[in-house]
């Protein structure tokens, strides 16, 4: 096992605010951890910040990812190497269509790496297969991204991207929202089929439900920015059966 | 004003009697109405009152030998081309029975086409200018019944130093069909002052594109007036990409029961040119449809600006409009102006309008971040789907394609 992402003494701002606060976290090749929490405790900042969103500025401390300090790599140096983010809410981008975006985000990475561009053969014959696995209709590639889709088609789409791009850890912001129980189920497969010995999953949830179904190594609560508790998928279960209060006002 | 009379003199050796009556007649007109109305909205973002100071001082530079330089092959495969060059239209081809061009044949006959009649005296100036200065002028008449299947592809070769007026009037008569694509080419310090009439017959359809390309150290002012009678459908695509004074002016007429008009508008003005559009769409009967949709993309230190208004009268009933601007600005030196109005004066219509400007979605551009597609390919992404989204409505394929070549040469991230 080998360390994917190291968190130290985490301070992240948004504007004038503090959000995540001293926040520690280590993630090695082949776990899952899921974070979970009420809302507004900080956990898409941590994602956000992870992705290197502009307006969420390190105040202090250090994320490495596979050695190398994170601030210094630009948002897309992230992407390429490795990292990537399920969003909350996937942007709509109407106009440029899912395929055209996926075949440059997959040549993007391959030239990052000094590889050359995928044939159209080969992206479509592999894009035909993991669309078929996330239940996305092929109609569906040809539309703009995200445009016009539901709740549940946007999210499977992010696993879908996530998939297509390989990357080593993905971080999953509050997928399982807006999920009807057989989304979810795909969803969750999808991202079985990510998890292997070299990759690793940070999985943010309000909820236990998506827990049933992608079993974490570590579960951890978070609270005012930081890791209040960490647990196994026992501790989704009594946040399921106990709600937050008991470890936030305890 | 004296060198417009001057202007008149030099040349009306070359002119019928009746072309001659006509100028004369648009120059008073002119001198009456010019003084009026150059603050008005439809100008003021112009810069009219300095393009009529230069207006006079260009001659037309017929030389015959710039044309030998020009490749007068159409882009467009299988179509009917036309071009328009020191004043005067020409084709290679053998012209069909449906197109007439009139320095051909001053007839007396076609003198109505320059007629100010259905004007206003605000929307009249630019056509009294282009009826002082033109000296051709290019006539479609469809039969009735006539589809025509030959797109007609209406070429604007390039002008230096030159004042050019083309007037078009266009008729596509009972239950005939046309698709007519101009095109503006590169011209270099000109006043480019183009006008033209369209009328559908009943249960005609028209699909019209224009593409005014880049203009350098020119004025373009593009006017378009349209009427429309009962279950027609027109179809309209613009492409401009500025002028020192760019201005396209759209008068469209709903003027039969079920006429509907979609009419589109790519605006894309960079380095210091401008792109000003102005359409106005008035409902004068039952029933009539209309859809408006232009979008600016505006870089460097360009100006855009966009004034469109609907009016449907109180008597009107059942019509729908549906006016949208939106517009991208490309740099913090780049500026817009947007103004849309409806004008309705019952309650049995339906209509929507709305208009946006910012900059580039940040949302956006971090997510295409996520996925490794770096800042540059990230805003041209962003770009080309702000275009698409309105290029892809062009219906001929052939047509998208062929703009869409155009636009891939011509932005810059």
């Amino acid at each position: 096992m080998s360390n994917i992402l190291s968190i130290k003494d985490l301070y992240v701002d948004v504007g004038d605010t503090s959000i995540v606060n001293g926040l520690n976290l280590k993630i090695s090749s082949g776990e899952t951890h899921a974070i979970m929490g009420p809302n507004g405790s900080g956990k898409s900042t941590l994602a956000k910040a992870i992705a290197g969103h502009p307006d969420y500025k390190i105040q202090s401390g250090k994320i490495t990812y596979m050695g190398n300090d994170l601030s210094a790599l630009s948002i897309e140096e992230r992407s390429n190497l490795g990292v990537f983010l399920g969003f909350q809410y996937p942007i709509e981008i109407p106009g440029l269509s899912n395929t055209a975006f996926l075949k440059a985000a997959i040549n993007a990475k391959r030239k990052y790496h000094g590889m050359d561009e995928l044939s159209a053969s080969e992206f479509l014959v592999d894009l035909k297969e993991k669309s078929k696995m996330m239940d996305i209709e092929q109609s569906f590639l040809s539309r703009g991204v995200n445009e016009g889709f539901s709740g549940g088609e946007k999210k499977r789409n992010e696993i879908l991207q996530m998939l297509m791009l390989e990357p080593t850890l993905s971080i999953l912001d509050e997928t399982d929202s807006g999920l009807d129980i057989d989304s979810m189920k795909v969803v969750a497969s999808g991202v079985n089929a990510f998890r292997n010995k070299k990759t690793a999953s940070l999985i943010i949830t309000h909820y236990e439900r998506l827990l049933n179904y992608i079993t974490p190594d570590y579960v951890h609560v978070f609270h005012d920015g930081a890791i209040i508790k960490t647990g196994d998928i026992q501790l989704a279960k009594d946040l399921e059966e106990r709600g937050y209060e008991w470890l936030t006002n305890p | 004003m004296d060198g417009l009379q001057k202007f008149i003199e030099n040349d009306s050796h070359e002119f019928p009697d009746w072309m001659n009556h006509s100028r004369e007649s648009s120059l008073k007109k002119y001198k009456e109405v010019c003084p009026k109305h150059l603050k008005n909205a439809t100008w003021k973002n112009t810069k009219l009152n300095e393009m009529l100071n230069d207006f006079f001082e260009k001659e037309f530079s017929v030389q015959q030998s710039t044309l030998d330089n020009i490749d007068l092959k159409s882009n467009l495969d299988n179509s009917l081309t036309i071009y328009f060059h020191a004043g005067v239209f020409f084709t290679k081809e053998e012209i069909p029975s449906y197109i007439k061009l009139l320095n051909h044949k001053y007839l007396e006959e076609n003198q109505s086409i320059f007629g100010l009649e259905d004007r206003s005296e605000r929307q009249s100036i630019p056509y009294l200018l282009n009826n002082i200065v033109s000296r051709d002028a290019l006539m479609i008449d469809t039969a009735v019944n006539q589809n025509v299947e030959r797109l007609i592809h209406i070429v604007y070769l390039p002008n230096q130093n030159g004042n050019v007026a083309p007037r078009l009037n266009i008729n596509v008569s009972e239950n005939s069909s046309i698709k007519i694509i101009e095109e503006h080419l590169q011209s270099k310090n000109s006043i480019i002052n183009h006008c033209i009439d369209i009328n559908c017959e009943a249960t005609s359809s028209l699909e019209y594109y224009k593409v005014n390309h880049r203009q350098n150290d020119s004025y373009l002012i593009s006017n378009l007036n349209l009427n429309q009678e009962e279950d027609t459908d027109v179809k309209i695509f613009n492409l401009d990409l500025g002028a020192d004074s760019g201005s396209s002016l759209n008068h469209l007429k709903l003027n039969g029961e079920n006429s509907n008009v979609a009419c589109s508008t790519l605006f894309m003005p960079s380095d210091h040119r401008s792109s000003h559009q102005n359409v106005v769409i008035d409902h004068l009967s039952d029933k009539s449809s209309s859809s408006v949709n232009f979008r600016g993309v505006i870089n460097d230190e360009a100006t855009g600006s966009f004034f469109g208004k609907v009016r449907v009268a109180k008597e009107r009933r059942g019509t729908s409009a549906f006016m949208q601007n939106k517009n991208l600005l490309l740099s913090d030196e780049s500026k817009i102006s947007t103004v849309p109005i409806l004008e309705i004066y019952n309650d049995d219509t339906e209509c929507s309008h709305s208009a946006t400007s910012g900059s580039l979605d940040k949302e956006k551009l971090f997510y295409l971040k996520t996925r490794g597609i770096n800042e540059n390919d990230a805003k041209d992404f962003l770009i080309k789907s702000f275009i698409d989204e309105l290029a892809s409505q062009i219906k001929s394929r052939r047509l998208r394609d062929y703009v869409n070549e155009i636009i891939a040469g011509n932005y810059k991230v």
